[in-house]
């Protein structure tokens, strides 16, 4: 996560507030530069802008609205979002505090108290990874994609459980037989038990003939007859 | 999950007619006022759970009752009977009103009957002697929509009436109700009839026209414009056999009453023994819509396929995480159909447990041998042997049924065979129902040459069935048999009864062919030519209506037949069916054989 590592509130070149780390001696003087180059760009600092200046590892953001520059400086990591969000807090924390007068104030007027405040917003904006609204907003359809799993999951058991009915299903399928196809076997096996009962009749109505010739041919072997 | 059925897709306006019904029902409980018990007969019971929510009429202050023999118990002092006019409920009543009176209760009573009150009922009540204390009316309720597609008229006996008894009262209960659809859609200008009833019924709409002509003055185009009227004598071949549709299938092992289906709890998932659940069946299930036509081989593949479907996607539901709210939203939207798989799938498997049976399948072959006429003595054989393992009689007789009308009669000696076997197996008490089957034809001893192969021939009745699952031919539904009565509709739509002028003459019963109304047609659009070309544009992109009328019932595989055809894309015709009951072989024989030991008792 990255770092606010100096912040200041200015109207045009001029400092009213700021707030820095003590391991960047240097940030508040780099921030004057670029405070005067903006007011002199600018002719004395009349539009509003959100612009980003690049030295050597770190960056600094400056945001001017409605007369009131905010500035900070910040690592690589902190990306862009997160600065720029932070610039927009703090205005509108100084300009609530001290609404017009901010026109008029003279150098470090505000810096006993908002330095405070800005002092904690960097640690708020450095530290918290609910700052990123965006990344928040993320998180939260994150939750709502898990609570509509977890419905899914209750309704799926409430019910019938979903594989139960595949399995059932399944198995009536295994169970399905073609109601035509039945019809033809049938008729074969009907046939076929004619053909049987015709052959045992002429069979026993040869069995009967045979011992009526024995009878009358006198001998198992028809003697008389051949 | 209501049992009304959704009719916001039907071919005509059917909700009307159901307001209607409704309306007439409240404004009889409104002219009674304060609170009321409404006694009704068990059947009408069911009837009106397809019109109006029990609820609804509490609001009017009623107390629900279903008539018996047993006191009246109640607080109430003001007596609704909503009765259909049958003579067994005018002795109820009589006698709940006599034991009214020892207690000197100071009750009113109300006497409405459906739908008309006639002389019959009416002299019963002067002979209980409580004519005077009833206020009599009459509740018009000829016709209740069961489905989107299907009206019922509610007259339960009027085939055992028409074969047996001889009494065609029910002829014009059907001719009234078509009269009151004229009244609200137009004269029919086509009418088509095969049949006695039929032709009568067909007679007496011309009759009503006449006496109480609708008006065509104020409507144009009539949005029916065919009327088929069929009698179940026709074709009894068809409720004979065994059904194979989904819907079928639950009418024949289940029973279908007024749209829904009452099973076990056990049967539907639920871990309560002993007690029953009632399934809605109707159109406003998808599902069940999608499946209730199909043959049941098929019905069980598209389950499987759902169920599996949504099985897939939760898996990759529960293995992905790339899903976004979206596309769960829409699963989540899947699985509100569910309950319905589930409950269908409870259902498909307890017909299974029937169909599955090597003794379904043997009857299956011996009903399509029969209907190909082949190999007499294996029929007769399996027969007797079912009579000799004394078989449900329904089903000996549905088979006995089916071989007599396709061989015009048995040969004598086989007659008389059967008949003594019957007795023998299932008792003495048969002889008046064996009786009855002869008088209605149904089975009867042969003394003609049968005419059903070449009507088999004429009208390709049986037809090999390839693909169960998209099936070019009516004959799906029987897996090989297409329903004689609905080829004979085939026929009436595509050119009238002309072409099968012949053919007719081999079926039983007159039949008829006419134009209707015509004169009044043609003078209406002369004079109100914008009115009527305005009324035509209603019915643009809708193809023409045909009302099939079954007089004595409809099965469900009919219906599913009839809903194949217009889904044809040849086909340029919707259907609507319209029947005095929906039927089943078991429910036409059951009546026979019921009050066949009423007689003997």
């Amino acid at each position: 996560m990255g770092r606010i590592q100096y912040a200041a509130v200015a109207r045009g070149a001029v400092v009213m507030a700021e707030h820095g780390d003590a391991a960047f001696p240097n940030a508040g003087a780099v921030a004057r530069q670029i405070l005067d180059r903006l007011s002199a760009g600018d002719g004395g600092g009349g539009g509003d802008c959100n612009i980003s200046y690049t030295q050597d590892l770190h960056v600094f953001h400056v945001k001017r609205t409605d007369g009131v520059t905010a500035l900070c400086m910040a690592d690589d990591a902190a990306g862009r979002r997160i600065p720029f969000a932070f610039l927009e807090d703090i205005h509108g924390r100084f300009v609530k505090t001290y609404g017009r007068a901010a026109l008029t104030a003279l150098a470090y007027a505000m810096n006993d108290e908002f330095s405070r405040v800005l002092g904690q917003q960097m640690d708020y904006y450095s530290n918290d990874p609910n700052a990123d609204r965006i990344s928040r907003m993320r998180g939260e359809m994150d939750q709502v994609r898990n609570v509509m799993i977890d419905n899914i999951d209750k309704v799926l058991e409430r019910g019938d459980r979903l594989e139960l009915l595949v399995d059932k299903t399944a198995t009536m399928q295994g169970n399905t037989m073609r109601f035509k196809r039945q019809a033809r076997r049938f008729r074969n096996t009907v046939w076929w038990r004619n053909v049987k009962l015709t052959a045992a009749s002429v069979f026993i109505l040869l069995v009967i003939i045979y011992i009526v010739l024995v009878y009358m041919c006198h001998g198992f072997t028809l003697p008389s007859c051949i | 999950m209501a049992q009304i059925p959704n009719l916001d897709n039907a071919p005509l306006n059917l909700a009307a007619l159901r307001e209607q019904s409704q309306k007439d029902l409240l404004n009889i409980l409104k002219s009674i006022r304060g609170k009321k018990c409404v006694v009704i007969d068990p059947k009408l019971a069911g009837t009106l759970s397809l019109i109006l929510q029990t609820s609804l009429l509490k609001e009017y202050g009623a107390e629900l009752r279903l008539l018996s023999a047993e006191p009246l118990q109640t607080e109430c002092a003001k007596i609704l009977y909503l009765v259909r006019s049958e003579l067994k409920f005018m002795k109820l009543i009589a006698s709940q009103i006599k034991n009214d009176e020892p207690k000197g209760l100071q009750r009113e009573f109300f006497l409405y009957f459906v739908p008309r009150r006639t002389v019959a009922c009416e002299k019963i009540l002067e002979e209980e002697k409580v004519h005077q204390k009833l206020t009599l009316g009459e509740y018009p309720l000829y016709l209740v929509p069961l489905d989107e597609d299907v009206i019922c008229f509610e007259l339960d006996h009027s085939l055992q009436e028409c074969l047996i008894e001889g009494d065609t009262s029910s002829v014009w209960h059907v001719a009234k109700a078509i009269h009151k659809l004229e009244f609200a859609f137009g004269v029919i200008p086509n009418v088509r009839a095969k049949g006695v009833a039929s032709t009568k019924a067909a007679e007496l709409l011309n009759s009503m026209q006449q006496e109480d002509p609708v008006n065509m003055d104020d409507m144009g185009t009539p949005e029916i414009n065919t009327v088929i009227l069929l009698d179940r004598e026709v074709d009894l071949v068809t409720p004979m056999c065994s059904q194979l549709t989904y819907e079928g299938l639950l009418d024949e092992m289940l029973q279908i009453n007024n749209g829904s289906v009452e099973v076990d709890a056990t049967i539907m998932g639920a871990q309560q023994d002993g007690k029953k659940v009632k399934v809605p069946l109707n159109s406003s299930d998808k599902l069940y819509k999608e499946i209730r036509d199909l043959n049941f081989e098929v019905v069980v593949q598209v389950l499987r396929q759902k169920a599996t479907s949504i099985q897939q996607d939760y898996a990759e539901v529960k293995s992905t995480n790339t899903q976004s709210v979206s596309e769960l939203k829409d699963f989540v939207k899947r699985l509100h159909s569910l309950p319905e798989i589930a409950r269908h799938v409870h259902l498909a498997q307890h017909l299974q447990s029937f169909t599955g049976k090597p003794s379904f399948h043997a009857r299956l072959d011996i009903e399509q041998t029969i209907l190909e006429v082949q190999n007499f003595e294996i029929c007769f054989e399996y027969i007797e042997e079912m009579i000799h393992k004394q078989e449900p009689i329904e089903n000996v007789l549905r088979l006995l049924v089916l071989l007599s009308l396709t061989n015009a009669g048995l040969p004598k000696k086989n007659f008389d065979y059967l008949r003594r076997e019957i007795l023998h197996s299932y008792g003495f008490e048969h002889m008046p129902l064996l009786y009855n089957l002869e008088k209605a034809g149904l089975f009867k001893r042969q003394e003609s040459r049968s005419n059903w192969i070449g009507i088999t021939r004429a009208l390709q009745l049986i037809v090999d069935v390839n693909d169960t699952a998209n099936p070019s031919d009516i004959s799906y539904i029987f897996s090989g048999y297409a329903p004689l009565s609905i080829r004979l509709v085939q026929h009436a739509v595509r050119s009238g009864w002309r072409s099968i002028e012949e053919l007719l003459k081999l079926l039983p019963g007159p039949h008829l062919d006419l134009k209707r109304g015509s004169s009044a047609i043609n003078s209406s659009l002369d004079v109100h030519q914008g009115l009527g070309l305005q009324q035509s544009i209603d019915r643009v992109g809708h193809r023409s209506l045909v009302l099939v009328v079954f007089i004595g019932g409809v099965t469900f595989a009919e219906i599913a037949a009839l809903r194949f055809l217009s889904s044809q894309e040849g086909m340029g015709y919707d259907f609507l069916v319209a029947t005095t009951k929906v039927v089943n072989g078991n429910t036409i024989l059951r009546p026979i054989i019921t009050n066949s030991k009423e007689v003997m008792i």
